[in-house]
């Protein structure tokens, strides 16, 4: 793959992802441009490759073939923390806060080393969600959505360019999933992009300019969900195929 | 609030039994005096330890191995002519050498893996203690002529000094920024690599900081006891009782290894000579206490009585 | 009008503070093959766990053969004449498939008619027969499926509730299972499954129930919902 192909206005160009497990192909060759600046979604059926493209992308999972560049630099194969450094985030489908440190303690480790003002940043975020009086309470005597809260702006501490969200508002609570929401768009306004997995298809509709369709490890549509939604192959995807009428 | 107050305690405390221990040699026998020596040895020891199983939560079961490394590098470069202080820096420092490539190696293994191959470690160095014979004169060990031993009160004050060297350290540590990396790696290791911790270099770093001590401590072991072999040097007993006395002062905390310490030692004034076998299942009691009843260490309790702090800073949670 | 063999009256169900079924309304009647199909989080799962028992109920109830069962404990549910395969394929990978199969009959103390029940079902799946003395990890995920399905006729059950037969397997081996399941109907037992192939699980079934964010949405014959376009149109948000 060349860089040529990627555009100078897209953040993230993943190009020919192939993972195997075990004679299983979970991704093939997986083919995927995000805008900078916008906010696209990820959807497909259970088991086509979703999470497991993150784990590729943000590097965790460190078996892939073919390429990905982010922010014009090639990142396959980088460990995940430097690519956190680089700027690229992700969160987790379930909580994944440190349980036995505290509220402030989770955000500040995902901070700069160097930064002095770690502290006032991490108060500051945590005001934002009126968690602030949260800050000393561990991470294990949280209420799951609020664990899913503080995760969230974990990676906002580091001031990415992009955001991976898996499922942000899985399990939480209707109110703090409208403060997330808030959040992510609040962000995007001030030029952060995110790309996101989402079972729910109103959030999808409302907030994503661009969504991407997988199924069983393949790219199979990608546009504005209302053109996503009437696409007969996606459809197919989710709801399954049924053979000729008669042949049971 | 009350934070301020419990550092100002430990602060106390630590002055009064600063003072103590400066003065003891003016004021005590010379079996009293040994007896604080090895004291401190324990407090080294442990802290060293928990340093690198408490903070990170990679269990080691066979760090005594430094010690061995240090305890015959020690003795050698004494018997080579160098002066007693270089060779505790050397002891140490051969300690840490070693430890960068063995911890990329062990690093790397999760859990009970980890502690079993610490574990082989600590056999392999008693293993080639026995047969290098050219070098360390294998079962027959090695002794010191006393011409060259420093006095108990410089290696009472050596040991010392590493034993308040390693508190300090651990002290550091868990204020600092690279505390709280490791112990954002204890509780969820990948989670903290996803969020910018280079899990590797900390571990690492921790692990050659938890040699270094060990390594220096043997070294002045081996001129405290004049004699050196591969069963003393690379004992297993050392092994736990540096496990158990972290954890049943409380892992992880900068004051739970001198508690801990001082209950093991006292046990072993009591039992250690006469029934060594007594001694060790002890510490097996001791263990079974913690799992049971007090996972937090004797700590725990102490930690138990005082309020919730709000104000609490990173770096200085319980 | 006979009564159905299994009724669900207005079942409400959280976890902790979440509520995933809001009083969702279902009934098999003797002999028939039904499935619960729908979008993620639809909850689907949700209520076959609540029929065996792996759910607590807050609200609503589940009658099985006349008889109330709601929120009785999951071990005492096989001794009623229902049984369960779980999703995922979850076999004692260290255990032979035989001992698999017996682990089913672990409620029947006569030997003798343990050993009649593990003949029957290899009987039935001869491809397992095959591989009798093989640790059951060793077996394809097909295979798995099959011994699953076989574990859970090893009581001789009434009601045999699957969840997501489907899932992680080839289309040959989806073919080769929708097979067996019509061999179960045709032995007089009737199936409830929960399946993500929509489509297929349609095609196979007599009537469906189409769920969508813990409430009811469609139900009808198989056959019309798999015409119903609103239905497919459900699983992207649009009906």
């Amino acid at each position: 793959m060349n860089e040529l192909v990627c555009a100078p206005d897209h953040i993230l160009c993943a190009w020919g992802l192939t993972r195997e497990f075990g004679g299983v192909q979970a991704l093939r060759g997986v083919d995927l441009h995000v805008v900078r600046g916008t906010i696209t979604g990820l959807i497909g059926p259970n088991g086509s490759g979703k999470t497991t493209l993150f784990q590729v992308i943000s590097g965790m999972d460190r078996g892939a073939t073919g390429t990905i560049s982010f922010d014009s630099e090639s990142i396959l194969g980088w460990r995940p923390s430097q690519i956190y450094r680089r700027g690229l985030a992700r969160t987790f489908q379930l909580s994944r806060v440190f349980p036995e440190l505290t509220v402030l303690e989770n955000l500040v480790v995902a901070g700069h080393r160097r930064d002095r003002g770690a502290s006032e940043r991490a108060l500051g975020l945590l005001e934002r969600v009126h968690l602030r009086e949260y800050a000393a309470v561990l991470g294990k005597n949280l209420s799951y959505g609020q664990q899913k809260l503080v995760e969230f702006l974990r990676v906002l501490m580091s001031d990415p360019a992009l955001i991976l969200l898996d499922e942000p508002a899985a399990g939480v609570n209707p109110t703090l999933r409208q403060t997330l929401w808030d959040m992510v768009r609040h962000l995007n306004g001030l030029g952060t992009t995110f790309l996101v997995i989402e079972h729910n298809m109103e959030v999808i509709a409302d907030l994503c300019s661009d969504v991407y369709v997988l199924s069983d490890g393949e790219i199979i549509a990608q546009g504005d969900f209302t053109s996503i939604r009437n696409n007969e192959r996606v459809l197919e995807a989710y709801f399954g195929k049924s053979r000729k009428h008669g042949a049971a | 609030m009350f934070n301020s107050l419990q550092r100002l305690n430990g602060r106390w405390v630590g002055a009064v039994l600063v003072t103590f221990v400066l003065l003891a040699p003016l004021m005590i026998n010379d079996y009293h005096q040994s007896f604080l020596l090895q004291v401190f040895m324990v407090i080294a020891l442990a802290q060293a330890w928990n340093l690198i199983s408490g903070m990170t939560g990679y269990v080691s079961f066979g760090h005594a191995a430094f010690f061995g490394v240090g305890a015959y590098a020690g003795a050698l470069f004494l018997t080579w002519g160098f002066p007693w202080w270089l060779a505790v820096i050397k002891g140490a420092g051969i300690a840490a050498l070693l430890a960068v490539p063995l911890g990329f190696l062990t690093l790397r293994l999760r859990g009970p893996y980890f502690a079993i191959a610490m574990l082989g470690l600590n056999e392999v160095g008693r293993v080639v203690a026995t047969l290098w014979v050219d070098v360390t004169r294998g079962g027959t060990g090695l002794t010191l002529s006393p011409e060259l031993l420093p006095s108990l009160d410089v290696k009472y004050f050596t040991m010392f000094g590493l034993a308040l060297g390693a508190t300090l350290l651990v002290a550091w540590v868990h204020r600092s920024r690279f505390g709280l990396e490791l112990r954002a790696i204890r509780e969820d290791e990948e989670a903290a690599e996803m969020v910018g911790v280079n899990t590797t270099r900390d571990k690492v770093i921790a692990f050659v900081l938890s040699a270094v001590i060990p390594g220096a401590v043997g070294a002045v072991y081996v001129m405290y006891t004049s004699y050196i072999n591969p069963a003393s040097a690379f004992e297993h007993a050392r092994n736990i009782e540096m496990i158990v006395v972290v954890l049943f002062g409380g892992s992880g905390t900068v004051w739970g290894p001198i508690l801990g310490a001082g209950t093991v030692m006292v046990l072993r004034e009591l039992l250690w000579a006469q029934f060594p076998s007594a001694h060790l299942a002890a510490l097996g009691v001791l263990l079974l206490v913690v799992v049971l009843y007090l996972p937090g260490g004797l700590i725990s309790i102490l930690r138990a009585r005082q309020q919730k702090r709000p104000d609490a800073r990173p770096g200085e949670s319980p | 009008m006979t009564k159905p063999l299994l009724s669900i009256h207005d079942l409400e169900v959280s976890y902790g503070a979440v509520q995933v079924l809001f009083g969702v309304n279902l009934e098999v009647r003797a002999g028939e093959i039904v499935s619960i199909i729908g979008p993620n989080g639809a909850g689907k799962s949700t209520v076959i766990k609540a029929v065996i028992g792996l759910v607590e109920v807050q609200r609503g109830s589940v009658e099985f053969d006349g008889r109330d069962i709601t929120n009785l404990p999951a071990h005492v549910v096989p001794s009623l004449g229902v049984t369960y395969v779980p999703q995922g394929r979850i076999v004692f990978a260290q255990m032979t498939v035989t001992d698999n199969l017996e682990m089913g009959a672990f409620l029947q103390h006569d030997a003798r008619k343990r050993r009649e029940a593990v003949d029957s079902v290899f009987e039935q799946f001869p491809r397992l027969y095959e591989r009798r003395s093989q640790p059951a990890g060793k077996l394809s995920g097909g295979e798995q499926q099959m011994l699953a399905i076989g574990r859970a006729l090893m009581l001789n059950p009434r009601l045999v509730i699957l969840d997501e037969p489907s899932l992680g397997l080839s289309p040959k081996y989806v073919d080769l299972i929708f097979e067996h399941l019509l061999v179960l109907r045709s032995q007089g037992r009737t199936l409830l499954m929960v399946e993500q192939n929509a489509a297929r699980a349609l095609e196979l079934s007599d009537r469906g129930y189409a769920l969508e964010l813990g409430y009811n949405r469609f139900t009808d014959s198989g056959e019309k919902l798999l015409a119903n376009d609103d239905v497919r149109r459900m699983y992207l948000g649009g009906a």
